[in-house]
């Protein structure tokens, strides 16, 4: 079996696989899905190489190089590396090459580990299918090509569950981490906000957007996380709250943990199919030992609507910076300054991003913003209440990632409304600030995977980790190989 | 609220937006715009009397540092992705003076 990470890891640190091998390895797996997937935006073998070779030398000098040594991992394309581009999936980022290292890939390469590519992506994260990316097109489902892979986290879903033995680092705002990962049949993690720096990643929505992965486990995520976690200077909404050893949390048993089923998370239209391996995976747990009960949380189905206006408020205050000026596409022969900012966007822009701006100034402009601003905020907060109340019962929540599962390419896309409302199930934690995970709980006849979420309480990623690890200690979902493969 | 998406509403919030939409997006805006008063009505509906909106995530606020001087990003750096530069500055059209003086405010 292709190692994983952790199996990489550990066999670079004994000597039985040089970083050049497990460079070159990764590079063998993107290159051969990369037709079938285009899951990235740039791959760089050059410097991986480099890098490879230095760890090598350091390690035949018996030097310490730290806890990834020699483990490759990709960076989706909003995620700044002083190496190729970051674009955020957007033609106005076309050639932005940002002269600072994002805090996340700061701290892998400071344990050794590699970056060898960037990962495709819906322009500025605004998409759940990665057919938005404005820059590379489309991404395909591994497990069947015609479908998206979700998104917008999508290059890095479809690599996670077509490689093996990378780190893939996401970010989610509404759900892309989770719901791609539940497409593609990969775990995938979304942090407690302010568990993780977002130093360098490029802001959609401030108040919800937080960076994570996408693995093939749970344990690979819980690996991941001890690494990139933890308070950074350089990001003020980063939290205090020390960071734990959550390799190790996630081995301890589940015995006696309480979890919650919200009953607004079966809603009306949901796939039955999706229903059932949901279901099916809640009485895994509950022979694990686990206590099962159902709890509401009432506002639920409010949640999307206080997320559009909310994410697009916070969107249309976060591209204001891309005016043609300090970096990005600028229009040629502009007649004047505001000529200038106006075309630069309208020409720089995909259609989704200017939709976002479009509403997102409209709820904060004057005469409206107590409305529509002001009371999304409001339900924010109910949302929040349901949250706290619940987690005085139990541990964690569990629930279904998405109302569906994997769509064929094309199908929502001229809907943005039928598109927004794949993430129903997912947008509720960004709200909250609370952590989750998406894995795989079973497949549907159609050979496509259905996601399993559990919410956690804030900072407690360990426990949440240590559920989906028990889950997947019983079951063989996540070992299921997808048909586009590079291993 | 009831509220009507006129043709002007969407031009409006263009100019706010510093996007120079076209007559054909600016269509379609007006559509999703519609749509999306509609996919917010129920919430609109829900009585939120009393609550404090919730602005921020997470519990910092004001988080403060020692003001000491520190390495920051040299100015090459800082114009290295510029679309054009002086060497030591940003260039931009003339603003005091220039083809959109009137707009220069863009007061709503």
């Amino acid at each position: 079996m292709t190692p994983g990470v952790l199996e990489v890891r550990d066999a670079v640190r004994s000597g039985n696989l040089s970083a050049a091998e497990s460079v070159a390895e990764a590079f063998r797996q993107l290159k051969k899905v990369t037709p079938a997937l285009q899951a990235t935006s740039q791959l760089f073998e050059e410097t991986a190489v480099a890098r490879a070779a230095e760890i090598d030398r350091r390690l035949g000098r018996g030097e310490d190089v730290g806890l990834l040594a020699g483990v490759p991992f990709t960076a989706k394309d909003n995620i700044c590396t002083r190496e190729g581009t970051t674009t955020a999936g957007s033609r106005i980022l076309e050639s932005y090459h940002p002269p600072y290292d994002a805090t996340v890939v700061e701290r892998l390469q400071r344990e050794g580990a590699i970056c060898v590519a960037k990962t495709n992506m819906d322009e500025f994260g605004m998409g759940s299918s990665t057919e938005n990316s404005g820059t590379v097109g489309p991404t395909k489902n591994p497990w069947k090509t015609t479908h998206v892979p979700g998104g917008s986290s999508g290059g890095a879903a479809a690599l996670a569950a077509a490689t093996r033995g990378m780190l893939h680092l996401g970010s989610d705002t509404g759900g892309s981490i989770r719901q791609p990962a539940a497409y593609c049949g990969v775990t995938g993690l979304k942090p407690t906000y302010g568990r993780v720096s977002r130093y360098g990643l490029l802001a959609f929505a401030s108040s919800l957007d937080q960076i994570g992965v996408l693995q093939a486990s749970a344990l690979e995520c819980a690996f991941a996380l001890s690494v990139i976690a933890g308070k950074d200077p350089m990001d003020s909404t980063s939290a205090e709250e020390p960071t734990r050893d959550y390799v190790s949390e996630v081995e301890d048993g589940v015995e006696g943990l309480k979890i919650g089923v919200p009953r607004e998370y079966f809603p009306e239209g949901i796939d039955p199919e999706v229903s059932e391996h949901v279901r099916e995976g809640i009485e895994t747990l509950r022979k694990l030992g686990v206590e099962i009960r159902e709890v509401s949380l009432p506002h639920t189905p409010y949640a999307n609507a206080a997320y559009v206006l909310i994410s697009a408020a916070e969107a249309s205050s976060n591209l204001a910076r891309y005016d043609g000026v300090h970096y990005g596409y600028r229009a040629a022969a502009p007649r004047g300054v505001i000529d200038l900012y106006s075309r630069s966007r309208v020409e720089g822009f995909g259609p989704e991003v200017k939709r976002r701006i479009m509403v997102g100034n409209f709820v904060l402009s004057a005469g409206y913003y107590d409305a529509f601003y002001n009371k999304a905020c409001k339900v924010r907060q109910l949302i929040r209440q349901d949250f706290d109340k619940v987690f005085q019962e139990v541990d964690a929540v569990i629930c279904p990632t998405s109302p569906v599962t994997a769509f064929p390419i094309g199908e929502r896309i001229d809907d943005p409304l039928k598109l927004y409302a794949v993430d129903a199930l997912t947008v509720p934690a960004n709200l909250a600030s609370v952590p989750g995970v998406s894995f795989p709980c079973g497949f549907t006849r159609e050979k496509l995977p259905v996601g399993l979420q559990i919410y956690g309480r804030p900072f407690e990623d360990g426990k949440m980790l240590r559920l989906a690890h028990a889950f997947q200690k019983v079951t063989k979902h996540h070992l299921t190989q997808p048909p586009v493969r590079g291993f | 609220m009831a509220i009507e998406i006129t043709d002007d509403l969407v031009k409006q919030i263009a100019r706010l937006s510093r996007l120079a939409i076209s007559s054909e997006e600016a269509a379609g805006l007006k559509t999703h715009f519609e749509k999306i008063l509609s996919f917010i009505a129920e919430f609109q509906a829900l009585d939120t009397t009393g609550i404090d909106p919730s602005i921020f995530s997470g519990e910092a606020c004001n988080v403060y540092r020692e003001d000491e001087p520190r390495p920051s990003l040299p100015r090459e750096s800082a114009l290295a992705n510029a679309p054009q530069s002086g060497g030591t500055y940003f260039v931009v059209p003339r603003i005091v003076g220039g083809a959109d003086e009137d707009d220069a405010g863009g007061a709503a």
